[in-house]
């Protein structure tokens, strides 16, 4: 059976007075627009590029966009916007 | 203009081959390499759009496990590139760029806004004398020294400012208003301008001598300035107010029944010249008229450049069109004609707040000429102020 991972001393403390995740414990952000963008600010870069996903790293999870005709906007080292149809987003440990 | 910008900057694609597509957008990404438009063109192969200096890194610092290929260049870095291959074209652009910013630094164009009264021509020839001309070095203008100059030239102005737009130089001027008319203390009367029926008499000072109904010539005092006093006596006032009146207006036109008209041929010449400053350099040869009888339309199209300003050259288009004088005898038109200038005369030389109730046309046709009268029945007031003479003040004992 997979343990389930504990939280950081900063994730708690964030929880705990009820701050922002991306501000206090390093967590990204994410904004979806629609089902046509998807805004991630804080990722940790990309480990997989198609057309019908796109999976980005961010923090201690995985996050996987998945849809269709899937494009990467813009880049930079913390920030990255997809666009196309989105259908899903699943997010990994 | 922003579309302008984006096809200007200058943006190279890139075709790079790696294993794993991803990690070439993750190496861009830390290293500041700005890309996008990226898409997979096959298997293992990424294109992207970057800026000419990530090309330019990415080429240089590429790691082993990915190939990079330079597929395409627009914008300025083609033009650059062009530029470097046609020397002769680059030297003429950069002449021209340094003629343009020389012709910047004079001034090609003189406005004046805000002149009623004193026409542009006696200001721009008070600017002259200060220097300000077409073709005067643009630094070398002191605006304090010509806003001073010129309003002691030119009295009837009461500010004046003078703004240099690029080569453009632009004077804004205030002139004077006459001060208004003071209201003396010297004894008035109020009498009638024209012949007609009163309406309404409205008397703010003086006693009014007639009354609504009443039917008077022109002249008759409307509005006396003597006021009776119980304690002074008859004392003699600036009389003022309004007098509505209904009056008979009569305006007589004519117009010869035959009428020398201009009916173009549809035949038409154009020239082009081009201007600099005071000179003109003619596009055509043969300058003689084209036509025995024609209009000579100018217009004057002043050359400048985007964001360079004015340029000192004009291009003066010429348009000759011929046209055969024809005799018109159309009886009904002349009328028309006749009967709407009358009505627009008549509503000319109304007082303010006057207006037309009746009006009638009568139509005759003597000597070869068309007579049209308008008479009318107009409602306007006919107060006119007269001073009164220090004799008529004298009560007759």
């Amino acid at each position: 059976m997979k343990r389930k991972r504990e939280k950081t001393f900063l994730e708690r403390t964030a929880e705990m007075f009820d701050l922002p995740g991306e501000v206090t414990a390093g967590q990204s952000f994410i904004a979806v627009t629609g089902n046509g963008r998807v805004y991630i600010d804080g990722h940790r870069g990309i480990l997989e590029y198609g057309e019908e996903r796109i999976s980005v790293r961010c923090g201690k999870m995985i996050a996987s966009v998945e849809g269709l005709k899937l494009k990467l906007c813009a880049m930079s080292e913390r920030e990255l916007l997809v666009t196309g149809k989105l259908h899903s987003i699943t997010f990994r440990e | 203009m922003e579309k302008r910008k984006r096809r200007l900057k200058s943006r190279v694609r890139l075709l790079v081959t790696a294993r794993h597509p991803e990690d070439v957008l993750n190496f861009c990404a830390k290293n500041h390499v700005t890309f996008y438009e990226v898409c997979l063109a096959r298997e293992e192969v990424l294109s992207l759009w970057v800026t000419p200096s990530g090309a330019r890194y990415l080429i240089d610092y590429a790691p082993s496990w990915m190939a990079v290929e330079l597929c395409e260049e627009h914008g300025a870095v083609r033009v650059k590139k062009g530029l470097l291959r046609h020397k002769r074209l680059a030297v003429l652009l950069a002449v021209f760029m340094l003629l343009s910013w020389c012709s910047s630094l004079f001034i090609w164009q003189v406005e004046v806004h805000g002149n009623e009264e004193v026409s542009t021509y006696r200001i721009l020839k008070a600017l002259e004398k200060y220097g300000v001309r077409e073709g005067a070095f643009r630094l070398g203008v002191d605006q304090q020294r010509v806003t001073n100059g010129v309003l002691r030239e030119v009295t009837e102005l009461s500010w004046l400012t003078v703004n240099t737009r690029g080569s453009r130089l632009v004077v804004l001027v205030r002139e004077e208003n006459p001060p208004p008319e003071m209201v003396g203390d010297e004894p008035q009367e109020i009498v009638a301008a024209r012949s007609g029926v009163i309406e309404r008499v409205t008397a703010l000072e003086g006693f009014a001598c007639v009354s609504p109904g009443d039917a008077v010539e022109a002249g008759e005092v409307l509005i006396a300035s003597a006021a009776e006093s119980q304690f002074r006596g008859t004392r003699y006032l600036p009389a003022m107010g309004e007098v509505l009146a209904r009056t008979e207006r009569e305006i007589t036109l004519c117009v010869p029944m035959e009428l020398e008209m201009k009916q173009y041929t549809g035949e038409k010449n154009v020239r082009y010249a081009l201007i600099f400053g005071s000179n003109r350099l003619n596009c055509y040869f043969n300058s003689r008229n084209p036509y025995t009888e024609c209009d000579k339309i100018n217009v004057e199209y002043p050359l400048r450049l985007p964001g360079a300003g004015l340029l000192p050259f004009s291009l003066l288009q010429e348009t000759f069109r011929e046209y055969e004088t024809a005799v018109f005898t159309d009886r009904e038109e002349a009328e028309a004609l006749l009967r709407d200038a009358a009505r627009r005369r008549l509503s000319e030389s109304l007082p303010r707040g006057g207006e037309i109730l009746r009006e009638e046309y009568i139509t005759e046709e003597i000597g070869g000429a068309l007579f049209v009268t308008l008479r009318a029945e107009c409602l306007e007031d006919i107060a006119l102020a007269r001073t009164t003479d220090a004799a008529e003040m004298i009560p007759e004992e």
